[in-house]
């Protein structure tokens, strides 16, 4: 299936045009009876979409596919986006479905691998002669490398690694989106020292991601990090002599923010309201005090790195520097809350059955739980699409949550796939200025999309990008698993001042662009196209004694440092309007205001060495307001 | 941008020389908000304009600060009720910093508190004892569990209270809060309008976003503006010149406006901002963490006051990871620390600038934590005991009414969650009536003030300012 073309006779008829045979379009005098409908704001613009050497058809085209990629993976460079405009939407996402995950933990595995060669090649086979002792020294070594110690920055270098790499880019996206609603975090010490928690966490993310909901929530409740972020590792059983209750923190919000949220929802996301018109909360205090008691004797299982002996092994209390990171926490029965419990809507957990089967029980009772598709259909789209999805389309997506045309509930991948292909989501005419189809970009996605498009690339060699986006989390306030609380970067219902607040309208990410984060925002921009990398890259030599010599070091170092592929760019920076309409597609998505087109226009035209144009093309364009939103 | 370059400075001069884009016509929105506020403000216009200077600084403890580890009772009955409602999170009584309020009893701080304990005998600090948000008074826990009484939305869930803790009004769900709406009234008497009253070190918030004023937001280093933003190398004039055009032309969609506006009053504000905090010193040393360098930071914003030309300021400080539902002893030691080293600092600061007088700082928090503990961290509770600080605080004592810390006594609603017996207007009543609210205006800031307290009263909600 192609995707519509949005090319309009005067008359009114729809024409469907294939992009390919240019039988007819806008330029070389092909300009009679032919209107372009464009999802820019202004009319008056029809003119620049024809430069370039595309017909306006296609320019639209490419444009809408750039806008898709941009709402369903990190960025398409422009050979995805000429791909996705042959083969369709549906046709890629069904694609994207079939394809095995990427996990972050592959690239972490790889960075582990790279390390341990590098130390065996300074160290290990320094003497090849077949000496007993020698080789056990160095089967020493190698369990040493066993145990490399990765912290948030390597889990942080893996995920750059995989969002550039990895193919399947929905999975990825989504994955991303549900680390904002399943939230851990690395601002504790802990978490921030175990690169392995976090990483095998964020995984779960990745695999279950598009699987069923049920999977996804019950294994999030199961890992380690959770249980050390949301406190329900090593929580023990009351003891009223001692005045100690089971800890609620899990139970709050795995039902606030995981699954059902504070009050009874439609299925189009509004609330039921009670006889007197107010809202229905889902659960009391009461409620989370049984699910605090389902969430006792959970404690971690036997590290990797312990030996055999019995002293190693994991008990209940063990803390979470000492625990696996990597493998399920393990129901520690004589710590678990005896006696039954109520679930949500009267359902009760006979006392006498297992540790394990009242979480299980605990899960199918949320999962369950009506609310759940459109509290999550409400989540994905605000993510993917738009800030202020309306009823209708969250009503859709919840149809689909429910049930998914097979009568299976829950499975998130026909929920993505409805999110992506609705009509909210698709219709490209009349998106500027619509209220229900506007939201600010993610920083980290802005610059997702930067190093995608451009082509961001290794030299020759080299095999994995280690960026650990450190100056972008200062910038922003952004990295992967770095929210300052379980509440995420963002709330869903954030209203910033002025415009939006006065129409009652959410605007979540607006939560972190402030004063500061705007600036710091523009100056990073500013870094990511004129230096030599995006990345963050120090350079330092030493003992170095002339000028020549240090051009020589840089010149070398150079080679080994991903940069951008601007070439094809490059060949286009001599006719400013060829550049420029490119870029449109390329960063836009073909929603370039005609006023900042020519705004944009006018600067470059000033500049003459050609990759100094470039550059002022690319930085404008990235902080653009017209960028910046996602119509 | 390549490998092929060296560096981005040599470049500069290459650009063709033609005429730099002209500043925008296009007059942005700024002018229009102006506009906006000046129209809400024309009725009380008639206030003639504050030629002191007050500020308000709101540390808020994110998270839920265990509060009753903080300040605890150490007569011998109170200190028993306390070892054995709070178990295994219990601090030992000869580990605690003995204070003596002057209205009598005696308490404990945290023995990492030590400035606090200074402060506190200094008289520049006292304490407001469990205080919590309500919609209106709860006399006991029969009433609560009959649900006599209107309760705020959402107790106990943190999204819900910190809110409710910036805006004071804790039956409904708004993202305005009391340090905005107060804006809204005072920001017209600062001789400058040009860069918000509000001043925040930790971003948006909703404390001081009001219907028309939003913060106004600094790092710790200050400021920040665009790189190269008006510099007169042919680059940079044509770069300043296209961001011009970029983010102050009107758009039709409002995402992209305000994102734009945002933008562009950000740098301008910047250029006004820096030049006035790069003329100042404080001299007190602050220590290398964040909340010491952003109280400094503050506080040389208050030493540049006359340049910025404002009368009224508040400022916004974010000291999140109090909820210690794990590892409470170890960790909230370490943050009170910070916290008491923190405040001490900036009392000295404000000394030395002598405007100790004219500033005070105040505390809140989520809520208080369950007495009882959860195995070895506490859960989310209610009422709680916050800190005010300044020259103008009576201090040296507790106000409003320490309360047992026995389990399933009248104000106790199950696991040491209690009532809280001063509400968050009345707390938030007292600072506003200082910083200059007209007594007749305070319902504009706090609607429900009345329930708790009358404008027309001649004493004040509380007290503890003079």
């Amino acid at each position: 299936m192609r995707p519509p073309l949005f090319i309009l006779l005067l008359l009114g008829l729809p024409l469907a045009l294939s992009a390919q045979q240019y039988t007819d379009y806008l330029g070389n005098g092909h300009t009679q009876g032919i209107a372009v409908r464009s999802s820019s704001t202004t009319a008056a613009q029809n003119a620049y979409q024809t430069i370039n050497g595309f017909p306006a058809s296609e320019a639209y085209l490419l444009g809408d596919v750039s806008r898709f990629l941009s709402q369903a993976s990190f960025g398409g460079d422009w050979a995805e986006i000429e791909r996705v405009s042959q083969i369709g939407y549906e046709a890629w996402i069904e694609e994207q479905l079939g394809m095995e995950p990427t996990l972050v933990g592959q690239a972490l595995a790889g960075f582990k691998r790279e390390a341990e060669e590098a130390f065996l090649a300074q160290f290990g086979d320094e003497d090849e002669e077949d000496d007993e002792v020698e080789e056990e020294e160095e089967e020493e070594e190698e369990e040493e490398f066993e145990e490399f110690f990765v912290n948030f920055q390597q889990f942080r270098e893996a995920w750059f690694h995989t969002a550039m790499m990895a193919p399947d880019q929905l999975r990825q996206r989504v994955a991303f989106a549900l680390s904002e609603m399943m939230v851990i975090s690395d601002v504790p010490d802990d978490l921030e020292d175990s690169g392995d928690g976090l990483t095998n966490y964020y995984d779960i993310l990745v695999r279950h991601g598009l699987g069923n909901y049920r999977d996804l929530l019950l294994e999030v409740t199961l890992h380690p990090s959770m249980g050390y972020y949301l406190s329900h590792l090593n929580n023990p059983r009351s003891d009223t002599s001692q005045n100690i209750h089971p800890d609620e923190n899990y139970a709050r919000e795995v039902m606030q923010l995981f699954s059902i949220g504070l009050y009874e929802l439609n299925q189009d996301g509004s609330h039921k309201l009670d006889s007197l018109g107010v809202p229905i909360p889902t659960y009391s205090n009461a409620d989370i005090k049984e699910f605090a008691k389902i969430f006792t004797g959970l404690g971690g299982a036997t590290s990797p790195e312990a030996t055999d002996d019995p002293e190693d092994q994991a008990f209940f209390g063990l803390d979470f520097y000492s625990i696996s990171h990597i493998d399920p926490m393990i129901m520690y029965e004589d710590e678990h809350e005896p006696g039954p419990k109520y679930l949500l809507n009267g359902q009760l957990v006979p006392a006498g059955q297992s540790g394990r089967k009242d979480i299980e029980d605990a899960i199918d009772n949320l999962y369950n739980h009506p609310n759940v598709g459109p509290f999550m259909a409400r989540h994905l789209i605000q993510r993917l699409v738009t800030s202020n999805p309306t009823p209708d389309y969250i009503q859709r997506v919840a149809s689909v949550f429910a049930n998914n045309g097979r009568g299976e509930r829950g499975d998130m991948g026909a929920v993505v796939k409805a999110v992506l292909m609705d009509e909210a989501a698709r219709a490209c005419n009349d998106r500027e200025g619509n209220l229900f189809r506007a939201s600010l970009r993610e920083p980290i996605l802005r610059y997702l999309h930067f190093c995608r498009a451009l082509e961001l690339s290794l030299p020759e060699g080299e095999v994995y990008f280690r960026n650990p986006m450190n100056r972008l989390d200062e910038a922003t306030g952004q990295a992967p698993l770095s929210a300052s609380s379980v509440f995420n970067f963002f709330l869903p219902d954030y209203q910033p001042n002025g415009l939006i607040a006065d129409l009652d309208l959410f605007g979540p990410e607006f939560q972190i662009h402030n004063s500061t984060t705007a600036i710091q925002y523009i100056n990073e921009v500013e870094f990511w196209t004129t230096e030599v990398s995006p990345m963050e890259i120090e350079l330092e030599f030493e003992d170095v004694e002339t000028e020549e010599e240090e051009e020589a070091l840089y010149q070398a170092a150079l080679s080994r440092i991903p940069v951008l592929q601007i070439d094809p760019l490059m060949l286009l920076a001599s006719q400013a309007t060829d550049l420029l309409d490119r870029l449109n597609i390329l960063l836009v998505r073909g929603q370039l205001s005609a006023a900042s087109y020519q705004t944009i226009l006018d600067a470059i035209q000033q500049i003459d060495e050609l990759e100094t144009r470039l550059e002022m093309a690319v930085f404008l364009i990235m902080i653009s307001p017209d960028y910046n939103i996602l119509n | 941008m390549s490998a092929k370059k060296i560096s981005r400075r040599t470049f500069l001069g290459k650009a063709s020389c033609a005429a730099v884009g002209s500043v925008s016509l296009f007059t942005g929105l700024l002018n229009l908000k102006a506009t906006a506020m000046l129209a809400a403000n024309s009725h009380r216009m008639h206030l003639r304009p504050h030629n002191d200077y007050k500020a308000l600084v709101c540390i808020l403890l994110a998270g839920g600060n265990d509060s009753y580890n903080m300040l605890v009772p150490t007569e011998a009955q109170a200190y028993q009720h306390y070892r054995t409602t709070r178990s295994n999170q219990a601090l030992e009584a000869n580990a605690l910093l003995p204070i003596n309020p002057l209205s009598g009893g005696t308490f404990g701080l945290h023995p990492s508190m030590p400035e606090v304990q200074q402060l506190f005998q200094q008289k520049n600090l006292a304490f407001v004892s469990n205080v919590g948000t309500l919609v209106e008074r709860v006399n006991n826990r029969i009433d609560y569990e009959n649900k006599v009484n209107r309760l705020p939305l959402g107790l106990f869930s943190h999204a819900d209270q910190i809110q409710q803790w910036q805006t004071s009004v804790p039956q409904s769900r708004s993202a305005v809060g009391w340090g905005g709406k107060l804006a809204d009234l005072l920001h017209a008497s600062n001789a400058s309008q040009d860069i918000s009253m509000n001043i925040s070190l930790s971003g948006n918030n909703v404390f001081q976003s009001g219907n028309q004023v939003v913060e106004y937001a600094i790092s710790p280093e200050g400021s920040t503006g665009i790189y190269g933003y008006g510099e007169e190398d042919p680059i940079n004039q044509i770069k300043t010149a296209a961001i011009n055009n970029l983010l102050e032309q009107q758009y039709q969609d409002i995402f992209k406006q305000t994102y734009a506006d945002i933008s562009i009053q950000a740098q301008k504000n910047h250029e006004q901002f820096s030049s006035a905090i790069d003329t100042v010193t404080v001299n007190t040393i602050f220590s290398p963490n964040y909340i010491s360098q952003s109280l400094q930071m503050i506080a040389r914003t208050i030493a540049a006051r006359n340049l910025l030309g404002v009368n009224r300021q508040t400022f916004f400080l974010t000291f999140g990871g109090w909820d210690h539902h794990d590892e409470l002893l170890n960790t909230q030691a370490g943050m009170l620390s910070v916290l008491s080293k923190g405040l001490g600092e900036f009392n000295a600061a404000m000394q030395e600038l002598a405007v100790d007088q004219e500033v005070t700082t105040f505390t809140i928090s989520d809520f208080a934590r369950t007495l009882t503990s959860n195995g070895n961290g506490t859960d989310h509770a209610w009422g709680g005991n916050t800190l005010v600080m300044g020259g103008a605080v009576n201090g040296g004592d507790i106000y409003g009414t320490y309360p047992s810390l026995e389990l399933r006594q009248n104000l106790d609603v199950g696991d040491g969650v209690l009532i809280p017996t001063t509400s968050t207007d009345e707390y938030f009543a007292e600072l506003a009536l200082w910083l200059g609210v007209a007594p007749s205006d305070l319902p504009l800031i706090l609607p429900n003030i009345g329930t708790f307290y009358s404008p027309s009263s001649t004493s004040p909600p509380i007290g503890f300012l003079s």
